[in-house]
């Protein structure tokens, strides 16, 4: 009986063209590949390893407000009108808005070098907990513990200035970022005739924050015992938004504008963001293209093998064989070679996964399931497969 | 299925019918009866087999399968009575030339299991044709093709035979120990037969004869 079967089999698939099939094999593998190559990508660039989805790529972001500076500038109390942050807080694109908070006293942070004692008058800021993402592990101050050490984030761009401009010109080394985090530091607090020395450590490094950036409990704590009574409230003239668009959005422009403020943000990842999004779509595109590509050739290519065995088909008809039969062989040959294509590039796709996992651990992104993907793919390859399916029947109509 | 009826069946591409015993009028082929069809080239034997086997459809009137229309069948039910109702040597015989004969003697019992390796092979010796199981069909002659065809027809059930001119190609020795093969089918089985020539007949006993 295999045999018989066998008989229908090689009679039928004998007319089949191996160049068309191998071109229509490769074409679908490297369209289905990148395709669903670059949606992993896009994937993984949109989750963080822990599974959640702060991202470069996700629609939400944060910016920074600040009053314009004009001429010689304004003070501290012609800063930001109190309404503004009522007025933000009301438009349905931001998420949430909070003053950044202020210093009232004076700040001097020193370091040693081997020797060399280094000392800068400096300024601290703090916003509320949750604009900080992700939150380093000792962001926390306790005033009267035994080892009560200020934490502090500061601006990626300061450490590139320092490692790009001061240092070079000063003859210091270039310092890292896990370097930095562990020289020790100590801060002298200064106001209302009082001075206190506490240890300091820089414990991580934002692109979002654009300030030296001190828990919001120690700014408190700091600003009740030497802060300047009365001369400010301790509110720094900036504002920080978690808004629900792109910062880039003409909503958050406009608004800019008609209260003459200026924007700072996420824009350095923001523009990267955007430009990994249209080489990722780009990419897609091709990918799409190729496995549309992959279809017509599938569909010529069975037009003519189909119309080539018609003679075959017809006779076999007249003996009795059902055409449900002969489209089954057909079928089974087009499953073969998809099936075969589908394994291929899910096989491809794992192997690339765990070769570039590392590195899009090391920018802090990666860990999408590769199962969605894989799901994907295998719909898009269901898809390539009905229709040589409906050609099939088509084609095969007596 | 024990009759087969063409009621007023008229090709669509013909227009005159005049002197035809078949086309425009009601004839009926009955199991077990033996009928040759006459007629000279291009009259429509090819055309009346195909219609019968539901190989075409472009005829007006009625072909009647016992009661049932035969235009209305499915293709699924075509396939069953082509299995196990109606065995057909074309007049092109129909062989695949790219399989041996064995192949294509096989491929056809393989859809009934009606017969044994051994009933084939002994047959094809009976008929001279057993030196070409093995060899392909391009390399045999349309004589030894025609033989080949009629033992592929014979492997299945039947209550009627249609044999397209079955012996244009045979000398008078084939002639008979076709003959003899049809006679044998025929006895056992009670089929009916139906056989159409152009003046090669079959040197076989017949009931009824009719020009188309």
């Amino acid at each position: 009986m295999t045999r018989d079967r066998n008989i229908l089999r090689d009679l039928l698939l004998r007319d089949i063209s191996a160049a068309q099939l191998v071109v229509y094999a490769i074409g679908s593998y490297l369209g289905l590949l990148i395709l669903t190559g670059a949606l992993q990508l896009w994937r993984d660039f949109s989750t963080s390893p822990d599974g959640s989805s702060d991202d470069p790529f996700a629609s939400e972001d944060y910016v920074i407000f600040s009053p314009k500076v004009k001429g010689l500038g304004f003070s501290a109390a012609q800063g930001l009108p109190d309404t503004l942050l009522t007025t933000l807080n009301s438009q349905p694109w931001v998420v949430s808005a909070d003053r950044f908070s202020a210093a009232d006293f004076s700040v001097t942070v020193s370091a040693d070098f081997g020797g060399d004692r280094l000392a800068s008058a400096l300024f601290f800021e703090s916003v509320p907990d949750g604009y900080l993402q992700p939150l380093p592990d000792s962001w926390a101050f306790d005033p009267y513990g035994p080892d009560s050490v200020i934490p502090i984030i500061l601006p990626r761009d300061y450490l590139a200035l320092y490692n790009f401009g001061f240092a070079p010109s000063r003859g210091f080394p270039s310092l890292g970022e896990e370097v930095i985090m562990h020289i020790p530091l100590s801060v002298s607090l200064a106001g209302r005739g009082r001075q206190q020395v506490l240890p300091a450590r820089i414990v991580g490094f934002s692109n979002r924050i654009n300030t030296i950036s001190v828990p919001e409990a120690f700014l408190q704590w700091a600003n009740k015992n030497f802060g300047d009574v009365g001369k400010s409230d301790g509110s720094s003239s900036r504002i920080i938004a978690h808004i629900s668009v792109e910062a880039s959005d003409p909503l958050v422009r406009d608004f800019a504008e008609s209260h003459d403020l200026d924007i700072a943000g996420d824009d350095g990842n923001a523009s990267l963001s955007r430009i990994l999004s249209v080489i990722l779509a780009i990419v897609m595109g091709v990918g799409a293209i190729l496995c549309t590509l992959s279809v017509v050739i599938l569909t010529v290519s069975l037009f003519l093998l189909l119309y080539k065995s018609r003679p075959v088909i017809v006779r076999l008809v007249s003996l009795g064989f059902s055409i449900r039969s002969i489209r089954a062989v057909y079928g089974l040959m087009l499953a073969f070679v998809n099936v075969a294509v589908w394994l291929a590039c899910v096989a491809t796709l794992a192997v690339g996964h765990n070769l570039i996992s590392p590195l899009l651990a090391d920018a802090a992104v990666g860990g999408a399931s590769l199962l969605v993907t894989v799901v994907i793919s295998f719909l898009l390859m269901a898809f390539i497969h009905a229709v040589g399916i409906v050609t099939i029947r088509i084609k095969t109509r007596i | 299925m024990n009759c087969i009826t063409l009621d007023h069946v008229l090709p669509r591409a013909f227009a005159v019918t005049d002197g035809s015993s078949v086309w425009g009028r009601r004839i009926s082929f009955r199991r077990g009866e033996r009928v040759r069809v006459e007629a000279s080239s291009g009259s429509g034997k090819t055309t009346l087999c195909a219609f019968v086997m539901g190989m075409r459809g472009d005829y007006s009137g009625n072909i009647l399968f016992d009661d049932s229309i035969a235009g209305s069948f499915s293709p699924e039910r075509w396939s069953a009575i082509r299995r196990e109702h109606l065995a057909w040597l074309p007049q092109e015989i129909g062989l695949f030339p790219q399989l041996t004969l064995r192949d294509n003697i096989l491929l056809k019992n393989s859809l009934t299991n009606f017969r044994t390796e051994a009933w084939i092979e002994e047959t094809c010796f009976s008929l001279g044709i057993g030196e070409c199981l093995d060899r392909h069909v391009s390399r045999m002659s349309i004589g030894q093709q025609q033989r080949g065809g009629l033992v592929r027809a014979l492997c299945q059930p039947a209550d009627f035979i249609f044999l397209d001119e079955p012996v244009s190609h045979l000398d008078a020795h084939w002639n008979a120990a076709v003959a003899e093969l049809v006679d044998r089918e025929l006895s056992e089985s009670g089929a009916g037969l139906v056989i159409t020539s152009v003046g090669h007949h079959l040197d076989i006993r017949i009931d009824t004869c009719i020009s188309l």
